[in-house]
């Protein structure tokens, strides 16, 4: 059986008294695409910080690639690039002093790194802001930084929380396109957003959590076939505008 | 609009947002509560400063003397907690993106803020005022009128610093201000200067000069404001209210309208960030790094490993570009350069290698107080604005942060000592015609910096450079603690040395000691300031 990418177990957390992902499990094998969706406060960013090594879950385990996050957490962290929501950035740095950090971080050889620093400037179009301030740049530039960064070491595993954040047009078509080669090329994108005809477009399977606990989980072209009106929008909308927290036949984990 | 319910309701949040901003590590559980919130150690070091100097001229000089000298000192304080990070509470930029739409009159924002600084100030003036004014009026030429009118003085005083500090900073503007604000703390710095020449002088001049001055001062200090508002307490303290009355009103009424003008040069200065004229970040930088990496050039040769090179990249390039992380931490070398400038002013930097005595004491100060400098220089690298770009850090397979913490606290005692130890070293080898010796001195002092620094990183850093929320007070307060430790240390080493001698012999035997022992406290310091940084990555990195 091979390994999963991404493998969660009975995943809790607690902030306080109050449990904001209650027991969440699910897999995902390499080179899929999945959406990680659910309205505001359902968990999701509270889930990729655990999956990132940024929170300790209350409970339950998760894996990347294979490597445990409580008991194998730096060969997990070798294996993923994160964007978190805002972008993480330095304000007092610029785009290319960040790169050169990153890559001393994750230890990726410098001549490598330059080279790969300098494909993906020029993917995104933003060499032309390379050496300038992060605090002198827009949002949207400010978010093909982060969006670098995550590619930056080659991750074979990319935690995305809003990536869509500010992007134009063609640079929202620039992450699609590498996300789609990343897939192709064995690797795997758990893409949480808000954009559902984006995440309908692009991600073999989508994951929608609510109030902390996981309603729906299944491929992205099923879901979208199981709505009214056949959108993922829909069926969204259906599953997550209730406070009784029910999967849809079939499609909970 | 009703303006009065927009100004209280501005207040309210303001001063709600204050508090729980020293409430913040217990409000989170993003770290164990702290006794005592940064702010209450503020208020403490001013409180234990008043009275030790109330303590050091009670019943030595007259009472109209004693309120000038508490005053100034109230001045002093103030003024370098208001200049230091106080004064962030009156500019906030990211009040544009919430206030900046609303219909809100510019005097009234202004007005909350402004009150909103005062809150602070008012704590600081009672701090200030309580020993001087219960002391004071317990001297043998003043009575029980003293504490009132010295209050009211101390209010007087601290509303002209604040509004001063306020004023200069809203009329020159913020971009202004922040090429500035390494001249500002190095007037700071002058300013700790005269303090230590007035405080050493207290303490050193046995032979009656001091009351001899207080007792006939020169004629221009009672025309300055100190002066005739200490004129004033002395007048109430000796019962004579309506002489008292003049100078104590004129005083305040100076101080409120100094408010009122600061309240208008804020409001002015809060039109200009509102419409955009000057953004925070309005300065473009074009450093073009090479090779994809941050190790290069003489930083390669700095650091131990890449993780290292990445901290001390951050915070080398961080301090060079953050005016506020700079404004906290050079004051913590005022000591040490007024030692230093004060040795050489005074012809009281004796060669330690060759005098005996007093004579000497200055010299193995500027040590001393380099290694006390440090705890403050590593605070200033423990807060930033960006606290989320921690998470870089803290998702990176790195097997410990400690190398990042270190490389980063490298980079910063380097910045902000590495220029002294040169001066200090060229001073001292042109003083004392010696390079040999200046060269040991420039040794120990080093020595002592290295120890204060194994003795602080642990407890200071555990966490990401650059990612604990600022909190008011925080770069101020609880770390003179630490800074006072670190102090004792060296004041200890000091006192061997002095009893020790010139012996050149006994001296190189002590640095070989505090040498040999610098290796098994950096080893522990290391493991330590690892496993403070393991605790915090177990209680979810920066929460």
């Amino acid at each position: 059986m091979t390994t999963p990418a991404i493998d969660v177990k009975d995943l809790r957390h607690r902030y306080g008294s109050s449990e904001v992902v209650r027991g969440l499990s699910f897999s995902i094998p390499a080179g899929q695409i999945c959406g990680y969706l659910g309205p505001n406060g359902a968990g999701k960013s509270t889930t990729l910080k655990a999956l990132t090594g940024l929170l300790t879950p209350t409970s339950g385990s998760a894996a990347i690639m294979g490597h445990d996050l409580r008991t194998a957490t730096l060969a997990a962290q070798r294996c993923f690039g994160f964007v978190p929501d805002g972008g993480g950035l330095y304000s007092l740095l610029t785009p290319r002093e960040h790169l050169a950090l990153v890559a001393d971080l994750h230890d990726v050889p410098a001549g490598l790194a330059a080279e790969r620093t300098e494909q993906l400037l020029r993917r995104f179009e933003a060499a032309a802001f390379a050496d300038r301030r992060v605090d002198t740049l827009s949002k949207g530039q400010r978010q093909k930084v982060a969006l670098i960064t995550a590619f930056l070491h080659a991750p074979q595993v990319l935690f995305l929380d809003e990536p869509l954040n500010g992007l134009d047009v063609t640079a929202a078509r620039t992450l699609k396109e590498l996300l789609v080669e990343h897939a192709k090329g064995g690797g795997t994108v758990l893409f949480s957003s808000h954009i559902l005809d984006v995440v309908e477009r692009i991600c073999d399977r989508a994951i929608i959590l609510h109030q902390g606990q996981v309603v729906a989980d299944a491929p992205t072209t099923e879901l979208v076939a199981r709505s009214k009106d056949k959108t993922l929008e829909s069926i969204f909308h259906q599953l997550v505008t209730t406070d009784r927290v029910a999967g849809l036949e079939g499609f909970s984990a | 609009m009703n303006q009065g319910r927009a100004l209280k309701a501005l207040l309210g949040a303001f001063l709600r947002m204050e508090l729980r901003n020293q409430a913040y590590a217990a409000a989170t559980g993003a770290k164990p509560a702290e006794a005592l919130p940064p702010l209450f150690w503020v208020l403490g070091q001013f409180l234990a400063t008043s009275m030790l100097t109330s303590l050091t001229l009670f019943l030595r000089v007259p009472a109209d003397f004693f309120a000038v000298a508490s005053l100034g000192l109230t001045t002093v304080l103030v003024g370098s907690a208001l200049v230091v990070e106080f004064h962030e509470v009156a500019f906030q930029p990211d009040d544009a993106l919430v206030l900046g739409h609303r219909p809100l009159p510019l005097g009234t924002y202004a007005r909350a803020r402004l009150l909103n600084l005062l809150a602070y100030v008012g704590l600081f003036a009672v701090a200030t005022a309580i020993f001087p004014s219960v002391l004071g009026a317990a001297l043998f030429d003043a009575g029980p009128h003293f504490a009132w009118a010295f209050l009211l003085a101390n209010v007087a005083v601290s509303l002209g610093v604040a509004a001063l500090v306020v004023g200069a900073f809203a009329a020159f503007g913020a971009g202004w201000m922040t090429r500035i604000r390494s001249l500002l703390a190095w007037v700071q710095i002058a300013a700790i200067l005269v303090a230590f020449y007035g405080a050493q002088m207290l303490l050193r001049k046995a032979d009656g000069s001091l009351e001899v001055f207080a007792q006939r001062p020169p004629d221009w200090l009672w025309l300055t404001p100190w002066g005739a508002l200490g004129a004033g307490v002395g007048k109430a303290g000796a019962g004579q209210l309506v002489q008292a009355a003049l100078p104590l009103s004129v005083g305040l009424l100076i101080g409120f309208s100094l408010v009122a003008l600061a309240a208008k040069a804020l409001s002015k200065s809060w039109a200009g960030l509102r419409a955009g004229a000057e953004p925070a970040a309005s300065h473009v930088e074009h450093v073009v790094i090479a090779g994809g990496t941050v190790r290069v050039g003489w930083v390669g040769r700095l650091v131990a490993s890449r993780a290292e090179a990445a901290g001390f990249f951050l915070a080398r390039r961080l301090l060079e570009r953050d005016g506020d992380a700079r404004l906290r931490a050079l004051p913590a070398l005022g000591l040490p350069v007024s030692a230093l400038a004060l040795g050489l002013l005074s012809d009281q930097l004796a060669d330690p290698f060759v005098t005996r005595g007093g004579g000497i004491v200055l010299s193995l100060s500027v040590g001393v107080l380099l290694g006390g400098a440090v705890p403050s220089l590593l605070t200033a690298i423990a807060a930033g604005k960006d606290e989320g770009a921690a998470s870089l850090f803290w998702t990176a397979p790195l097997p410990s942060l400690e190398p990042v913490v270190t490389g980063a606290a490298k980079a910063a005692l380097l910045r902000f000592l590495g220029p002294l130890f040169v001066v200090f070293v060229v001073a001292a080898a042109w003083w004392w015609r010696s390079v040999l010796h200046a060269g040991l001195e420039g040794a120990w002092a080093l020595l002592l910096v290295l120890h204060a620094w194994a003795l602080a990183q642990p407890k200071l850093l555990d966490r990401v450079p650059f990612s604990a929320r600022l909190v008011r007070g925080a770069s101020m307060g609880p770390v003179a603690l630490l800074g006072a430790v670190c102090t004792a240390f060296g004041m200890g080493l000091a006192a061997v040395r002095y009893a020790v001698g010139p012996s050149v012999g006994a001296q190189l035997g002590l640095l070989a000691v505090l040498a040999v022992a610098f290796l098994p406290h950096q080893h522990l310091a290391r493991r330590q300031t690892s496993q403070a940084l393991l605790l915090r990555r177990a209680r979810g990195g920066e929460g």
